[in-house]
Parts: structure tokens; C-alpha cells; sequence
């Protein structure tokens, strides 16, 4: 086997510039599907990350039938909610695990009504990975024993043109459907760039919720924040069996906006791998075609020693397969590199794009490129089964011939 | 003891609507030790005849009988089993891989064969030695004359011990000094090995070599050679 391999490698370098020629197609498109895949792992990790953080962790756990009626926000108490927590928190995974109430409520001022999600939130849990603790820009983040004290959003405080310590009536939704109204101080006021969401959410402490919404010492969400993004899918399988007569779902299956953009990502990522693999793949065939055509005779000969079809097969799949081989590390390593250099020349600066809308808020400045081993020796793999399978007609085309016939080819 | 028979063989080639009879009811015995030669003006059927004698290609009809056995019956990977046990080839435009060294070059049957490396090496060596060229083991192809190239080919097709080599035209693209050179080359090894050879040529200097001349004219023999003094 290694003698074939010798002269496979040996064939490979008889025509060095059609090889070179083919390996650099291989070897751009690669360094394109690397680097590209891996701006958008960065481009994705960065709005999810804080996406996660900013809606509620990457898991969050419900009562039975919240998951049909999510858009709505039913106040479905979560039972023995600690014990739920304390389940959770027993995973490696898990960052953190706190409890929420979160219902439907509304400010009016001004004769306008800003309709907006209430949340009730263990300020002293959540704050060492608050988005919003992070980006409060005047008063103060809540703290446990907080009562009448609220956080709202810059976009909601422009327009109903009110600053830290100021009170506004804030109404919301009851465990029995009625609302309940309630003056309150502004404790602080968070801005994150998104004036759609800081419109949308305010924030109160959990007692507070509990004892405004008839929930006293209740819950209605358990949030789970995990070590990184993506970890999802495997941990709720293994959580849900873990919390029968629970719902986990991803923060994705309740923001399907989310999931749409990460679906789009994806898609042009393989349409672009495909791309990439079809250049790929006509470069070798080509080759190989060419090569088999030049060495009819020569093929002729290695019948004549004896050599079988299937060997002489061999031959061929094993040159192709070999320009995929040295094509995959090469555009591997220049597309690591290319990635590398981008991040350490501080990523891509996003920052004259943050009011273009919400996604980009998320992102912040500038994101860089997700370097994943595992991915980007998927991708080179992938270059070589396909350079594998491109030889295959050529190799089957050379293995088929009759030595009489091959040794009178010119 | 023959090392080929070939009886009442004919080849028929088809192209479109023409059919050409290359060989007609051609009957022929080499023995073993043999150093015969085949005559004949161009398409009288020589080439024909040595691949069909190499089991390089499947005759219309007739026998071919190799160690008792009719080869024609066999599939193409018997056929090929049976070539690179038994039966070596040297050819006009001497056919070596390019990518491989002389030394590999004749190895290569070897390696087909499975033989051990060290049995391997002592073999290599002894046939680079044998045909002058052990000095120029690890040179390529395109770093050898047409002579030396002719010589690796030589060794190449005794690599294998085989029962019979056949050449077509050994000697046309070399000149006169390595043209006997090769020759007398396989004349020594025929003497050394006892191995069957069959040439096909045109050459007088080719002819003058062999101890039988087997003529053949459209496809047929004309004169079932006899046995020469040889050079």
C-alpha cells in the first residue's frame, strides 16, 4: 500500500502546474469557506450571546401548557420552583439558574400607550450576568428588597420623557386576568443600544412581582444561562428528562426571529460550501480525466505486469484523493491563519452600524471570527471525501480498460 | 516441455462494417528455453500474436495453452494473475513508469507479486547488476538513455521468473551499439534462466540473434521457423 501511495503522490507531481492549478482552486475556496464560516460563527455568538442575556438565558423552564400559549405570557406558577433551580444548577453546563415572573403590563402617559413585558427578576442572582446591570446609565440596578422601584429602558424614558427618581403608573396582568396599577419610582434607567427593546421591558424584583401579580412566593420561569451558546439542544433532552412534568425549551424555540437569522447564516454558509466543493470537485475530475487520457498506455503496461483493474483503480483515487489532502490542510491552515490575523487585527468594526437596527445593537463594536478546530477539520474532510468521489469516474474509466487497447493508445 | 501452444487461433478485428482478419488459424509451440523470433512485414500479425500469446487480449477462437491450461477461458483477473506470475513483457517504447526509479521500476513486479522485501532486494540488485545498470538504480527514466532504459526493461520483465518473455520490437528506437547491446543481453539471460523469448521484429539484427524464425505473412504462418545457430 505504501508503494502505491509513492506513486500516487509521484503522478500527482508529473503535471506539477495542472496540479498546482487545481490545488489553488481547492485551496482559495477553503480559505473562503473557513474564514467566512468562521465570521459567521463570531458574527452569531456575539447577537446570541447577548441575545441570551438579554432575554432571558439560553434555557428557560415552564409549568405544563406555558410553551402553546407563549406569546400570551400566561402566569402559570412553576411548582417547587427552588428545587427546579437547585436540579439545574447540579449541571457543569450551567452558569445560572433564577427565578422570574414575567406577564404582560403597559405605561400610559401623554395620552399614548406603550404595551410592554414586565419582568419580576432576583436582582442579587442575575446581576453578576446582567446585560441590563451592565448598561445602566443612570440610578441604580435593583436589589432584592426593592419595592415600588422599577427599571425601564433609554428608549422608554425619551418618550415619556422621565429620569432616574421619577414615578410613573405602571399597570400589568394578574394570575386571575385582571390588571393591577401601581405607581413607581424609576430606580435606573438601562440603554443598550436597542430603543425597540428598552421600549419593551421593564424590571421589578421578584417580591415585588410576587406581591403585584398575585404570585406571592411564586414563579412563573425558571432561566437557565449556560457556559456558551450552543449547548442547548444536548442539554435539553437531558433536562427534560431530568423535570417531568416541566417544559425546557430553548431561548431560540421562544424567539424564533432568532432562529431565523441563525436558519439564513446557515444556509448561505453550505450554499457557499457547496460552491466551494463543486469547484472543487470539477478541478479534480478534470485533472483526473486528463491524466487518465495521457496515461492510457502507461496503464497498458501495468496490465501487461500483472497489475488488476482495481488496482490500477486504486491508483487514480488515491492521486485524487491526495491533491484534496494536501488542497484541505493547506486551505485549513491558511484559512486558521486568515481568521487569526483578523481577530488579532481586532475583528470586524461594527460600530458605525449599531443604529441600524437591533441586531447589530446586540453585537456592540466589533465581532471576531469563532475558530473551531472540529469545524474547520470538518470542512477539510469533507474537500477530501469529495476529491475522493470526483476521482472515482476517472479511476473507474482507467480500471475498465483492455491492456491490448491501452498499449496501442498514443 | 513447451511454454506456450497456441492452436488454430484466430483474431478478428471490427472496425464499423470492415472486419480484418489479423491472425487465421495460426498454430504455434514455443518450448522452454526457447529464443524465437517473429518475421513478417507489417500487419502480417505479429503484435497479435504476442498479445494473445501475453493474454493481453482474447482470441475469436482457437486455443492458447499456458502450463496445460487454455488461458483463454480465464477472466481478465486470472489472465492477470497469470501474467504476473508467468509471463514477462519488453516493449518497443520500452514502458517504464516515469515516476518511478529504475531500481523501483524492476521492483514493481515484484511487489505485484508479493515478494518479501529482502528477497525483493537481493532480486532488484541482482537483475540491475546482470543488465549493467547497478550504478544507475536510482536514476529516472527520463535520466537514462533509450539503451539503459531498454536494459531496466529487460530486468523488469525477468523480475518475476517468468516462463516466457515476450518482446515487440525490443530493438526499434535504439541504435545499432545498444541494440546489441540488449540483445545480447537477453540472449545471456535466456542461456542463464532457461526462460522462453519471443520477439516480434523487423529487425535483421533481432533475427540474426534468434535460433528459431517464425514467418508469418496475413495472418498466417508460412514458415514454422527452424532452429538457427544464433550469434
Amino acid at each position: 500500500m505504501f508503494k502505491m501511495i509513492k506513486i500516487a503522490w509521484r503522478n500527482m507531481w508529473r503535471n506539477w502546474r495542472r496540479t498546482a492549478i487545481a490545488l489553488i482552486a481547492i485551496v482559495l475556496g477553503l480559505i473562503l469557506l473557513v474564514f467566512m464560516d468562521g465570521l459567521y460563527g463570531g458574527y452569531d455568538e456575539a447577537i446570541f450571546a447577548n441575545a441570551v442575556r438579554l432575554y432571558g438565558g439560553n434555557l428557560q423552564i415552564h409549568a405544563p401548557g406555558y410553551r402553546a400559549r407563549a406569546n400570551r405570557l400566561p402566569l402559570l406558577p412553576v411548582q417547587e420552583a427552588d428545587q427546579v433551580v437547585g436540579t439545574v444548577m447540579e449541571r457543569p453546563e450551567v452558569l445560572l439558574a433564577s427565578k422570574r415572573i414575567k406577564t404582560a403590563g403597559m405605561i400610559k402617559a401623554g395620552g399614548e400607550i406603550y404595551p410592554l413585558t414586565i419582568t419580576g427578576i432576583q436582582p442579587s442572582v442575575e446581576a453578576p450576568i446582567s446585560l441590563i446591570a451592565e448598561n445602566i446609565i443612570a440610578g441604580r440596578f435593583l436589589q432584592d428588597g426593592d419595592e415600588d422601584m422599577m427599571l425601564i429602558g433609554q428608549g422608554l424614558a425619551d418618550e415619556l420623557g422621565v429620569s432616574a427618581g421619577d414615578r410613573v403608573t405602571l399597570a400589568g396582568k394578574r394570575k386571575n386576568d385582571t390588571i393591577r396599577q401601581r405607581t413607581m419610582t424609576i430606580a435606573g434607567i438601562y440603554n443598550l443600544g436597542l430603543k425597540d427593546a428598552e421600549k419593551a421591558m421593564v424590571f421589578i424584583s421578584l417580591a415585588e412581582a410576587g406581591s403585584l401579580f398575585n404570585l406571592r412566593n411564586q414563579t412563573t420561569e425558571v432561566t437557565v444561562s449556560l457556559q456558551e451558546v450552543g449547548m442547548e439542544d444536548t442539554l435539553i433532552g437531558e433536562l427534560q428528562s431530568d423535570l417531568a412534568g416541566y417544559e425546557v425549551d430553548s431561548w431560540l424555540t421562544l424567539n424564533p426571529e432568532f432562529s431565523q437569522i441563525i436558519d439564513l447564516g446557515q444556509t448561505f454558509s453550505a450554499v457557499l460550501g457547496l460552491f466551494v466543493v463543486m469547484i472543487a470537485c470539477i478541478g479534480i475530475l478534470n485533472l483526473m480525466m486528463m491524466a487518465v487520457f495521457e496515461r492510457t498506455r502507461e496503464m497498458g503496461v501495468l496490465a501487461a505486469l500483472g497489475m488488476k483493474g482495481r488496482q490500477v483503480m486504486g491508483i487514480f483515487l488515491l492521486e485524487g484523493t491526495m491533491i484534496g489532502v494536501v488542497g484541505a490542510a493547506l486551505g485549513c491552515t491558511l484559512g486558521w491563519l486568515a481568521m487569526l490575523a483578523f481577530n488579532l487585527a481586532g475583528g470586524y468594526d461594527i460600530s458605525s452600524f449599531t443604529d441600524a437596527g437591533e441586531i447589530y445593537a446586540l453585537i456592540g463594536d466589533a465581532f471576531y471570527a469563532t475558530i473551531d478546530p472540529v469545524s474547520i477539520i470538518q470542512q477539510g474532510l469533507i474537500i477530501v471525501m469529495m476529491a475522493g468521489l470526483a476521482s472515482l469516474i476517472p479511476a473507474w474509466q482507467a480500471s475498465r480498460k483492455e491492456p491490448a487497447d491501452a498499449l496501442h493508445h498514443i | 516441455m513447451p511454454a506456450i501452444e497456441l492452436e488454430n487461433v484466430v483474431k478478428i478485428y471490427k472496425i464499423g462494417e470492415v472486419e480484418t482478419r489479423a491472425l487465421d488459424g495460426v498454430s504455434l509451440r514455443v518450448d522452454q528455453g526457447e529464443f524465437t523470433t517473429l518475421v513478417g512485414p507489417s500487419g502480417s500479425g505479429k503484435t497479435t500474436m504476442l498479445q494473445l500469446m501475453g493474454c493481453l487480449d482474447r482470441p475469436n477462437s482457437g486455443t492458447v495453452i499456458i502450463n496445460d491450461q487454455d488461458v483463454t477461458r480465464l477472466s481478465k483477473n486470472q489472465r492477470a494473475d497469470l501474467r504476473r506470475e508467468r509471463i514477462g513483457f519488453i516493449f518497443q517504447f520500452f514502458a517504464l513508469v516515469p515516476v518511478l526509479t529504475a531500481y523501483e521500476n524492476v521492483e514493481l513486479p515484484l511487489l505485484l507479486n508479493g515478494v518479501k522485501p529482502g528477497a525483493r532486494k537481493q532480486r532488484v540488485l541482482g537483475l540491475l547488476d546482470s543488465v549493467g545498470l547497478a550504478p544507475r538504480a536510482k536514476h529516472r527514466p527520463d535520466q537514462l538513455s533509450g539503451g539503459e532504459q531498454q536494459r531496466v526493461a529487460i530486468a523488469r520483465a525477468l523480475a518475476p521468473q517468468p516462463l516466457l518473455v515476450l518482446a515487440d520490437e525490443p530493438t526499434a528506437n535504439l541504435d545499432t551499439e545498444n541494440g546489441a547491446q540488449a540483445m545480447e543481453i537477453m540472449q545471456r539471460l535466456n542461456q542463464e534462466t532457461g526462460t522462453a523469448f519471443v520477439f516480434a521484429t523487423h529487425d535483421p539484427r533481432v533475427v540474426s540473434y534468434a535460433r528459431r524464425v517464425v514467418k508469418l505473412q496475413d495472418g498466417r504462418i508460412i514458415d514454422n521457423g527452424v532452429q538457427t545457430s544464433g550469434a
